[in-house]
């Protein structure tokens, strides 16, 4: 009986129905063409995000043996931790706390600060912008500059502008403001260091949230304006009530993608204060720095305390789209 | 019949091989490593290969010691035939990072230059051919007083502190251990003066001050009459402040037994002679004698202002005064001396001894073990740290003689300067890294107002009681 079945199976007529290998390529050819994407992203996207979590339950100096597959951790170099990093900096050990919170307390500023002000500053541009009859071309390029230039070459100028003898005190003497400046620099006065770097973070940001922006406009049909205007409606109504409703997904994109690159920024603090003065500009991001690449070496509590910022990236951006969603709809 | 369900899957399978192969793609098995006594190890495993032909490599994060460390390299190989190339991977942070993903891989070169007092962790990991019976005592005699021995050799109380403390990560190192030897040494306790503005606001311009309240006094007067600020010193940088000026004034102020006692944890910074320093560096901050953006100034910069005459005074170490003259400043301009302690302190006089900076070890995925540890031998050799203290400007860890034909006018400076009874020599103080934090942030917030002695030192101590209970308790 079974051997009459194997002889069906593998009959002539069943072996023409058969699909070759070729035949089944052929028909999948779709996956083999995203299959590089697909292994680059599982060896150095997957792999790494999940040896980072293991690594996060760790102490471990990078010196001694730590895999996953096969599992390695050798003693001394290499311990098992549980949630000890993650309690270490959020609570349990007093000092590295009041660090992280602190930094966590800069992180929020910034992200809220740097997200409204590179919307107050680029909307107005890219209606100018759109407006502009001739040269529209010129404008964009002149506003795409700080994108294109390398980010060590802008902190260095804006450090040179905020010195005690710098370009920005300069300008408030001449303007006989002299009360505003800043007499130890801009970077090195406690009040004045966080702004500071808000600052420049929004002359950075600004130049693709203008672009963002101006790519909406044009997309918005022109007779609703002349409608409006027909309707005797102020340039006041026709922005709050045409053009920032039309613009709210193009506003939604930029506040998740300003919020999460503050979040998990820290280059432009590290060139340009490196967390002072006295740790008035420190951010997560840094932090995670020292401890994964500075002297200390503790890669373990540099993943958790990774973790625990992706977390709050995660949320935060959560929460942005269900506020807009619902804005959206309503 | 396959069905695209049943391809889909099969593609799946491939797609998750190289996770697979990547995952199990441990790092690489360090050379097999012999388990008998060092020396025979370093000498056995060579023995059967010939050393003609052999080319070393050497790393380093000093891109500026490359000069010195490649003209050693030549002579090395004129005596030997056997070649060394020297590398320089920097800033600090890559060098790290390039070390720990080399040792993952077992890809780290013959012979390494480390952070001295960092090479456990390495040794602990079992990547550096151990030398603690390979350094004899005619070896050993090289070294200056409170080089080698302090800080390459294991001691005691660090092995003690290393066993309480849950985090550390070379427990398996026993005490009198050595798996490196120090080339680099320095001491960061000079003050540099501007003789131009000392001489027209005070008068003699070669007379050092002998207190700290001396020296406040002097910034103040020139301060006063050329609105130049009276001192500069790298204060971006955390540590400067802390290491600089902090610890050898209240090393004078306290003594070496005090001054143990309060970082060990069974004294506390609330000691008189803890709060008078305090209250002498938030005088500084009192008096405005900082330079305007002190806060913002790195170590190089400050020198290039204090270079430019934008300060009376520079705080610097060894490597300081080469730079400065780098910078255009006429060695006939500068004074230099000792951070002068405060009036009543212990020591009436802060003696400098060489503290090491950089040490030079064997690894273990080397497969030159013998020819590697004849080179940091040869590399260690006073004849060999002349030359290298002559093309660096930079003080070896090794007695060079004080000839100014041989290692410069400067060197030899400086090299008067240190005395083998410092009592950092003797010190056995371990700095917590959360309480060394708050005393570096506080120091800070003097210079931004923002803290007081009394403030800074309750934060201090409770930081560093928190810090030592969690090791178990004080240092004895």
């Amino acid at each position: 009986m079974a051997q009459a079945e194997m002889r069906t199976i593998s009959s002539p007529a069943v072996r023409k129905r058969r699909k070759t290998l070729l035949q089944v390529l052929k028909d999948n050819s779709g996956f083999l063409f995203v299959l590089p994407a697909v292994i680059i992203f599982l060896v150095f996207g997957l792999y790494t995000v999940i040896y980072s979590i293991v690594l996060s339950f760790f102490r471990w100096n990078g010196f001694g043996k730590f895999s996953i597959l096969p599992f390695a951790c050798d003693p001394p170099a290499c311990q098992f931790a549980g949630l000890d990093n993650f309690a270490q900096f959020l609570y349990k050990e007093p000092t590295l706390s009041q660090f992280f919170w602190q930094a966590l307390e800069h992180n929020a500023i910034m992200a809220v600060f740097v997200t409204l002000g590179t919307i107050v500053v680029a909307l107005p541009l890219a209606i100018a912008l759109n407006r502009a009859a001739r040269g529209q071309a010129a404008y964009r390029i002149i506003i795409m500059l700080p994108m294109v230039t390398a980010g060590i070459a802008i902190y260095y100028v804006w450090t040179f502008i905020y010195q005690p003898d710098g370009l920005l005190n300069s300008v408030l003497g001449t303007l006989g403001l002299n009360l505003l400046q800043a007499k130890q620099g801009w970077l090195g006065q406690a009040d004045r260091a966080l702004f500071s770097l808000i600052i420049v973070m929004i002359w950075g940001a600004v130049p693709m949230a203008t672009i963002l922006y101006l790519a909406g406009l044009q997309t918005i049909d022109r007779e609703l304006y002349e409608a409006a205007k027909m309707d005797g409606a102020s340039a006041w109504r026709l922005l709050w009530n045409i053009t920032w409703p039309l613009l709210f997904p193009v506003t939604v994109v930029i506040v998740i993608t300003s919020i999460n690159s503050v979040l998990q920024g820290y280059e432009m603090v590290y060139l340009m204060t490196y967390g002072g003065p006295a740790a008035h500009t420190e951010v997560v991001g840094l932090q995670i720095f020292k401890y994964g690449f500075g002297d200390q070496r503790q890669l373990g509590m540099a993943s958790a305390m990774s973790w625990v910022l992706f977390a709050l990236v995660f949320v935060v951006a959560l929460l942005n789209m269900r506020i807009f969603r619902s804005q959206t709809e309503a | 019949m396959t069905t695209p369900r049943r391809a889909l899957s099969k593609l799946s399978v491939c797609a998750l091989l190289p996770l697979v192969v990547a995952a199990c793609a441990t790092p690489a098995a360090p050379a097999p490593q012999a388990t008998t006594a060092p020396q025979q190890e370093a000498t056995a495993a060579p023995a059967e290969q010939s050393s003609a032909g052999v080319e070393l490599t050497m790393w380093t994060w000093k891109v500026f010691h490359v000069p010195g460390l490649e003209a050693i390299a030549k002579n090395f190989e004129a005596e030997t035939g056997i070649k060394v190339k020297v590398s320089a991977f920097n800033p600090d942070e890559v060098y790290r990072t390039k070390i720990t993903t080399s040792a993952q891989s077992g890809d780290l070169p013959d012979v390494l230059s480390y952070w001295s007092g960092g090479q456990w962790e390495l040794a602990a990991t079992d990547q550096l051919l151990e030398l603690t019976d390979v350094v004899d005592p005619d070896w050993k005699a090289n070294f200056m007083a409170g080089t080698y021995d302090k800080v390459s050799v294991m001691p005691q109380d660090r092995y003690d502190s290393c066993q309480k403390d849950p985090k550390c990560t070379f427990k398996n190192i026993n005490v009198g251990q050595s798996f490196s030897v120090p080339y680099l040494a320095g001491q960061a306790f000079f003050v540099f003066g501007n003789k131009e503005l000392m001489k027209e606001e005070i008068g003699n311009p070669e007379k050092a001050p002998a207190t700290a309240e001396e020296w406040l006094d002097m910034m103040k007067t020139i301060k006063e009459k050329t609105q130049k600020p009276g001192l500069v010193t790298g204060v971006q940088n955390p540590d400067v402040l802390h290491y600089w000026l902090f610890n050898p004034l209240l090393m004078a102020s306290c003594g070496v037994e005090t001054y143990d006692k309060i970082y060990n944890g069974t004294d506390t910074f609330s000691n008189e002679c803890a709060v008078k320093v305090l209250n002498w560096m938030d005088d500084i901050a009192k008096n405005d004698l900082w330079t305007p953006d002190i806060l913002q100034t790195n170590i190089d910069p400050a020198d290039v202002a204090f270079s430019q005459g934008k300060a009376a005074f520079d705080i610097g170490g060894t490597y300081t005064l080469g730079f400065l003259i780098a910078q255009g400043m006429s060695p006939d301009n500068i004074l230099s001396f000792a951070i002068p302690p405060l009036e009543g302190s212990k020591y009436e006089k802060l003696e400098i001894g060489a503290s090491p900076l950089i040490d030079a070890m064997v690894t273990k995925n080397s497969k030159h073990q013998k020819e590697a540890l004849e080179f940091i031998k040869f590399l260690t050799t006073p004849e060999q740290m002349t030359v290298f203290a002559r093309a660096t400007g930079d003080l070896p860890a090794v007695k060079v003689p004080a000839d100014p034909d041989k290692v410069g006018a400067v060197m030899v400076g400086l090299l008067n300067a240190f005395s083998d009874k410092s009592p950092f020599n003797d010190s056995k103080a371990e700095i917590l890294d959360a309480p060394g934090k708050v005393l570096k942030v506080g120091l800070q917030q003097f210079i931004t107002k923002e803290t007081t002695t009394d403030e800074l030192v309750k934060k201090i101590d409770d930081a560093n009681k928190a810090a030592w209970e969690e090791r178990g308790g004080p240092k004895q």
